[in-house]
């Protein structure tokens, strides 16, 4: 019944197919695990919830350029953050933030800091960012917020 | 045994290629199975749709688009100047206008629960952020002028939401100058 490989002429004027759906599947794969690299590399933010703005007078976030100082809710310790760099809460550490700041600004130019806190959080807690970002010689600060534009 | 035989190298001749029957073999026993149902002596060529492969593939998409897509608001920013003492005052000859005092506590968790009170250009009948908004765009370059300076001063224990509203509807009133006062001194 099964032909032989002799007759291998027959099977040459077949036609060539070939199968394209692995090679889809795993271009997919290959793009969503890149997504998920990219996604992970990008600047770390808290998870935490800035204050919501109705009628906001709120500007977008120039994303790749900005320099956040995040402030640390209490459940996660308190402090605040800079890139991956944390500081604590008390003096010597807000001086090594400003230091920290102005060694940053130096390096990427003129750019807002952006000042990025929860809603919950106490002023006297986002104060102390603000304020060392003015020592460090900081003229624009952006705060952090989540519009709420009429639909 | 030998029907199942002949079937199967029947089904590989429909396929005219040996090797891609290792890879089907699901199609191969859809093939099949429809051989065996379909009535004796009918020639008509197997339909057949092999869906496993479109779904995996539909899946991936699913999986793609759930990624690319940001469900959440995005963030902005408010712009805040910080003074710097290199600035000097235009006309140095001016008087300082007097800056309108904004004071705000928090009440309680909600957005809504804060006290507000505002001390001078004749503002004290102020109660609300909405209001304090409304109330100073329109008195802008009338009795309040284009350059007014505020200073909110938030109490002590004072939620961020809450100042940072206050904030948001001087600069929205179109105010450049709005400082925010350090916490719990005169600052």
């Amino acid at each position: 019944m099964r032909r032989g490989r002799g007759q291998g002429h027959r099977e040459a004027t077949a036609p060539i197919r070939s199968n394209m759906t692995p090679m889809i599947d795993v271009v997919f794969l290959l793009i969503i695990f890149f997504m998920l690299v990219a996604e992970m590399s990008r600047a770390r933010l808290v998870d935490l919830e800035p204050p919501r703005l109705s009628d906001p007078a709120s500007v977008e976030i120039d994303a790749e350029r900005a320099v956040i100082v995040q402030v640390l809710p209490e459940s996660m310790g308190g402090g605040y953050r800079l890139g991956d760099r944390a500081f604590g809460g008390d003096a010597a550490s807000l001086e090594a933030l400003g230091a920290a700041l102005r060694e940053r600004m130096l390096a990427v130019g003129d750019v807002p800091v952006l000042v990025r806190a929860s809603h919950a959080e106490p002023y006297e807690r986002v104060a102390p960012a603000i304020r060392a970002a003015g020592r460090a010689g900081v003229t624009r600060v952006q705060l952090v917020a989540l519009p709420e534009r009429g639909t | 045994m030998t029907g199942r035989r002949e079937s199967e190298s029947e089904a590989m001749d429909a396929h005219g290629w040996e090797g891609e029957r290792a890879v089907e073999p699901a199609h191969d026993a859809v093939v099949e199975a429809e051989r065996r149902t379909r009535p004796r002596g009918s020639a008509l060529p197997v339909m057949s749709l092999n869906l496993v492969t479109m779904i995996d593939v539909v899946f991936l998409l699913l999986v793609y688009f759930m990624l690319a897509t940001d469900f959440r608001t995005p963030e902005e920013a408010v712009p805040l100047d910080l003074p710097t003492r290199l600035t000097a005052p235009a006309d140095p000859l001016a008087l300082p206008a007097r800056p309108i005092e904004v004071f705000v506590e928090t009440m309680g968790e909600w957005r809504d629960e804060y006290a507000l009170r505002v001390e001078g250009g004749g503002l004290g009948h102020v109660r609300t952020v909405q209001m304090l908004r409304i109330d100073t765009e329109i008195r802008r370059g009338m009795d309040l002028g284009d350059d007014q300076p505020f200073v909110v001063r938030p109490g002590a224990g004072t939620n961020w939401e809450h100042v940072l509203a206050v904030y948001n509807a001087l600069r929205g009133a179109g105010y450049a100058r709005v400082r925010l006062a350090e916490p719990g001194g005169e600052g």
